[in-house]
């Protein structure tokens, strides 16, 4: 059984650092592949669809969807095919 | 008795077959011969150390006499530094125009008064100027329309391709008129582009002519047409006014080391100024006594310049 | 995102420009992606369906023309406020500024007033692109007939927008990029200059002068917080490079013997040449030690990665004060 990895809020470019998710699109226990639409973020400047950076299994959903957060926090777990 | 003058080549067969009126006509002369009073005796003045400088327009004066005529008084201009036949014609006085060139100023007049903005010496940057007036003119629902008079040679900066295309885009109510002399500084005009002022014009989106300016009748006809496309359409146009450099970029341009002799004494033979007095006296439209009393104006035109500027 | 919360650069700048619009007809804006996008940096946003594509154009994407349009809507009467995509693409329009809209007035015999706002989004620290980080407010400082506003925080950049749009005089109106987003602020003096141009002391102290302007000013009120136990800094924000309020820093001068003067373009000719050589005339027998700039070597602004390694910090600056005040 492999251990969850930590995926991060990414960096916005352009001095963005804080983000609104907007909604999740996936549900602890989807499994996605890299390059899918895993939530939607906002930044001052706009909408963000973040994508997945690895495939997997998604473990946890740390932040919930309409709260706050910022580059360089904990967004989800995914548990990494082997 | 005035016959009706036809357009000249490269005109497009509009309703300005009518004949101009004999004042007209003869106001048009006598702001040429004002203009050339001023341009020989500043020229002389140049000579003799009193300006730093002049830009002679000997040559352009059908150019700029009768475009200046057709475009009436209400219309704004901008020009480059050369349209000083223009200037006569929106009532500026040979001192006020010549002061720039003395060092005293670097606007000798009041421009909104004669509707005849500052001269630019920094090539086509008044073409934006132009265009940006237009559009704000417009905003305010005050449409004016804006003449812009430039150069052959100022065309290839990039500031006029700038300006046309906006002009076009905007579909800004402003007429370019080029006068085209052949020449920027050394470099002929044949060389400074591919192809013409008034192709390039249209390949941007701008109606266009293109003809030979040496008879005032012919272009304020062709100019006059221009100003109500312009006008109607509430588009832009451009009109290159071909005409001859007869001297040289500036008083202080030896032109002679540039240009072939042959080309030079067929232009120094070329005077329009001269040419529309023959006609005009021939025709019956001026006499003697006509001439004479602008022969005096121009006369205090060139006394004025002296008692300012002579040393 | 609906919380209140501290505005940011962009949100201020945002909320003067919509105030100017309409308290006065004759304000337009113009500049590339300003109304459907609402500005690359978001600070036109919703001026277009607030004031209509006729008071808010997309410009076309030439710089020398959106100076040079505006130039002739000035003369016509209105209000141009131009934006200028990024820093390192004002070049571009040099020559309308320099050549036509800082001579202007001069060339017709002060018979005009000239209302011209060139906003101009400036400096690095955002991991931008090549071109994208200059910091050439010198270039600008140098040509009479230019103001050069360059706020430091948000409340003070709309008060300063507000200002030049009806100045008469063409205005280049630096906004730090960085500040854009940024909602996090240090705590500064709030007193009002006694002129809209003036400069302002932004934290009082006794043993050393410290002089900043736009972003990095953030940085010297922490170096300046860092060191409040041994050193007690008197901090200054320009606000205006040109007419630049020598004045306030001359009075400062005096008082503690000390200058530093902070900023992020390059050192080598730079604005803080120009304090120092003011102070070294005026006061220089008022100094207790020699006068010092602290900014980058002149090299081209690098790329991201070395970003943190050009740019001046917080660390330089207490590093810079201790020597000077040790």
């Amino acid at each position: 059984m492999s251990d969850s990895i930590d995926i991060l809020v990414p960096e916005f470019g352009h001095g963005l650092t804080d983000a609104l998710v907007v909604e999740w699109l996936v549900s602890e226990g989807d499994v996605v592949e890299r390059g899918d639409v895993v939530a939607v973020l906002e930044t001052d400047k706009s909408s963000v669809d973040l994508l997945a950076e690895k495939p997997g299994t998604i473990a946890e959903i740390v932040v919930p969807a309409r709260s706050i957060t910022t580059s360089g926090s904990v967004l989800y777990k995914l548990d990494e095919r082997p | 008795m005035a016959e009706p003058t036809r357009p000249s080549d490269g005109m497009h067969p509009l309703d300005v077959m009518a004949p101009i009126d004999a004042e007209t006509r003869r106001t048009m002369l006598r702001y040429m011969l004002v203009a050339r009073a001023i341009d020989d005796e500043a020229s002389l003045l140049q000579n003799q150390g009193a300006l730093d400088l002049w830009l002679p327009c000997r040559g352009q004066e059908a150019a700029q006499v009768g475009s200046a005529t057709a475009i009436g008084d209400e219309a704004v201009i901008f020009p480059s530094y050369r349209e000083h036949a223009v200037a006569v014609q929106r009532g500026i006085d040979g001192v006020s125009l010549v002061a720039q060139w003395a060092g005293r100023t670097f606007c000798g007049w009041d421009p909104h008064r004669h509707r005849f903005f500052p001269y630019t010496l920094v090539l086509a940057t008044q073409a934006l100027h132009g265009v940006g007036y237009a559009i704000g003119r417009r905003l305010q629902n005050m449409p004016e329309t804006v003449v812009i008079y430039i150069g052959d040679g100022a065309t290839s900066e990039g500031d006029m391709s700038e300006a046309m295309n906006l002009a076009a885009v905007e579909s800004a109510a402003v007429l370019f008129i080029c006068q085209n002399n052949g020449w920027a500084i050394s470099k002929p005009s044949h060389e400074q582009m591919a192809t013409s002022i008034a192709e390039r014009a249209n390949g941007f989106g701008l109606r266009s002519w293109s003809i030979a300016a040496d008879d005032p009748d012919d272009t304020y006809l062709a100019c006059l047409a221009a100003r109500r496309y312009v006008e109607a359409e509430q588009a832009p146009a451009l009109i290159e006014l071909r005409a001859t450099r007869v001297r040289g970029h500036t008083t202080s341009d030896p032109h002679r080391t540039y240009r072939d002799p042959n080309e030079l004494a067929v232009a120094q033979t070329y005077d329009p100024v001269a040419a529309y007095r023959e006609k005009l006296y021939a025709a019956g439209v001026v006499d003697e006594q006509w001439l004479d009393a602008v022969e005096a104006q121009a006369g205090v035109a060139r006394r004025q310049l002296l008692e300012a500027f002579a040393k | 995102m609906t919380m209140t919360r501290p505005m940011s650069l962009a949100e201020s700048l945002n909320e003067a420009l919509g105030e100017l619009m309409e308290d006065d007809p004759s304000v337009v804006l113009i500049g590339q992606d300003i109304g459907r996008l609402g500005g690359v940096f978001r600070v036109t946003k919703g001026l277009l369906n607030r004031f209509g594509a006729g008071r808010v154009r997309d410009a076309i994407l030439a710089e020398s023309s959106i100076v040079g349009q505006a130039i002739g809507m000035a003369l016509s009467g209105l209000k141009p406020v131009c934006e200028i995509q990024f820093d390192g693409f004002v070049y571009l329009a040099m020559n309308q500024i320099v050549t036509q809209a800082a001579r202007m007035t001069t060339r017709w015999n002060d018979q005009i007033a000239l209302n011209l706002v060139v906003r101009v989004p400036v400096g690095g620290g955002i991991r931008a692109v090549e071109h994208h980080s200059e910091s050439n407010e010198a270039l600008f400082a140098h040509i009479p007939g230019l103001h050069v506003a360059y706020p430091s925080c948000p409340a003070d950049a709309a008060a300063m927008l507000k200002y030049s749009c009806a100045l008469g005089s063409p205005v280049i109106f630096f906004e730090p990029k960085r500040l854009y987003w940024n909602r996090k602020q240090q705590p500064r003096l709030g007193s009002e200059s006694d002129s809209p141009v003036g400069a302002r002391i932004v934290r009082r102290g006794s043993d050393v002068t410290v002089v900043g302007f736009g972003a990095l000013l953030e940085e010297v009120l922490m170096a300046a917080d860092r060191l409040a136990d041994r050193v007690d800094a008197d901090v200054i924000d320009l606000r205006w490079i040109a007419p630049m309020d020598t004045d306030t820093v001359l009075e400062s001068v005096a008082r503690t013997g000390r200058l530093l003067v902070v900023h992020e373009a390059v050192k080598f000719g730079g604005i803080g040449a120009e304090v120092v050589a003011t102070v070294a005339e005026r006061c220089g027998h008022r100094l207790k030690a020699p006068p010092r700039r602290l900014a980058p070597p002149r090299q081209v602004y690098p790329p991201a990665d070395y970003e943190d390694d050009y740019l001046i910090d917080v660390a330089d600056i207490v590093s810079a004060i201790e020597e000077m005040c040790g």
